[in-house]
């Protein structure tokens, strides 16, 4: 079969034929058994791939992506001026204003953190900046947002130990801070960072997790006492945006 | 707010309103989001590359050229983010074409999951090109014309690349016993 009848009854297949088509199509399958097979074969690959059906987006998404596209935002930027020199200041803001942003956010997520420790975990509503998540029987898993940076965190039980694997997108100047009481926990093992962007520092009881774009790494802990946490913080250079303690013991 | 055309939320951000822009995510986030997750497979990475998505464009706003429509924009930053990460993915950790355990969508049977599993399985061992143009065009029913847009393809080349993309995803599905 030519590359011009295969060209045909693949169009055929995705409704994109004339009416003239359309005969030579009926003409072709009616002569040709070879023409036959293959438009019997893209009619069921075409059926098979349409049928995928449709993935479910995780439930806070939108929050966090809107908390993501507003969180280099700052009421400090002059709404006057052309689009090109909001955008630009936007983008661009002098180092104080910057820092001064990002602290205040950090004030916020704070405040909204805060909040949502009064709500239940799996509430709709996730405000910017804010920890959520879900405690499932083993395993529980945070969505963590705040000063430009957004990601989950999951932790794991396994029969005395825990294994904690973060996985985030880190705006610039942004990292996260693992810590924990090294009476009560051991780091067993360290696996990433994934990228040669990011880096890890590891000291007494403290894991920083620093670089730009997606960073994950994931930490073996060996609980030694009952009711063992890791607290997991987003710090900006200014201190801490965002913290939340998660149990690794049950 | 949900009233709104793409064009007048796309304005009315341009001028200063946020919120028209979280109109935008609200009425795009599931369907990006499911471009990256049949680009990518794993569903944090997919999440990952949906957030990039609005982020980037949102940042890139002044540039968006509105003759053209704005999802077609969004389509094209996504095919380029799902492809960016596969490029780290790859050159990192080396997890392209490995399977990754698939999420079931709640209340699918077993049946429906193995064949949307190995459908899967079949598009990630196909290029990263012919990937996306059958994920535009089946997953996403866009017509060659809208696809054109989306990769900058002209129409000859977006049916030529179509055709073959199938042709080798038909191999692959054959040699899996998938459909």
């Amino acid at each position: 079969m030519d590359a011009k009848t295969k060209d045909l009854l693949n169009r055929d297949v995705d409704g994109a034929v004339t009416e003239a088509d359309r005969q030579r199509v009926g003409r072709l399958l009616k002569s040709s058994a070879e023409a036959r097979r293959f438009h019997a074969e893209l009619t069921r690959l075409s059926s098979l791939l349409d049928g995928v059906s449709e993935a479910v987006p995780p439930v806070h998404l939108a929050n966090r992506i809107r908390a993501a596209v507003h969180a280099g935002e700052s009421p400090a930027h002059p709404r006057s001026g052309s689009w090109r020199e909001k955008m630009i200041a936007l983008l661009h803001p002098p180092t104080s204003l910057r820092y001064g942003s990002v602290f205040a956010g950090g004030l916020v997520a704070g405040v909204l953190l805060f909040m949502a420790f009064l709500q239940p975990l799996d509430n709709a509503s996730v405000p910017d900046g804010a920890a959520t998540g879900s405690i499932l029987a083993r395993t529980e898993s945070i969505n963590v947002a705040a000063g430009g940076a957004s990601g989950s965190v999951r932790v794991v039980r396994l029969g005395g130990a825990s294994e904690l694997s973060i996985r985030i997108t880190l705006a610039r100047g942004i990292m996260t801070r693992f810590s924990f009481d090294p009476s009560r926990i051991s780091l067993k093992g360290i696996r990433g960072p994934e990228t040669p962007s990011g880096s890890l520092t590891v000291r007494e009881g403290v894991v920083e997790l620093a670089g730009t774009g997606v960073q994950a790494c994931t930490l073996d802990l060996i609980p030694r006492t009952p009711g063992a946490s890791v607290a997991v913080s987003l710090m900006a250079p200014e201190g801490e945006l965002l913290r939340k303690t998660i149990p690794v013991t049950e | 707010m949900t009233d709104r055309s793409d064009e007048e939320c796309v304005r009315q951000c341009r001028s200063g309103d946020r919120k028209a822009y979280d109109a935008l995510v609200e009425r795009y986030q599931r369907t990006i989001y499911n471009v990256a997750v049949r680009m990518v497979r794993d569903r944090d990475d997919a999440a990952d590359v949906t957030q990039s998505v609005f982020v980037k464009a949102y940042e890139g706003l002044e540039k968006f050229d509105d003759r053209f429509k704005f999802f077609s924009w969004l389509y094209r930053i996504a095919v380029n983010e799902s492809l960016n990460l596969l490029n780290q993915r790859k050159r990192f950790d080396g997890l392209e074409g490995v399977d990754i355990a698939e999420t079931p969508e709640e209340g699918m049977d077993d049946e429906s999951l193995e064949r949307e599993s190995g459908v899967q399985s079949g598009l990630m061992m196909l290029k990263t090109d012919q990937r996306a143009i059958i994920v535009l065009k089946h997953m996403q029913g866009l017509s060659y014309e809208e696809i054109g847009q989306i990769l900058d393809l002209p129409l000859k080349k977006v049916k030529s690349r179509l055709f073959s993309a199938r042709q080798a995803l038909r191999e692959i599905l054959k040699k899996k016993g998938v459909g």
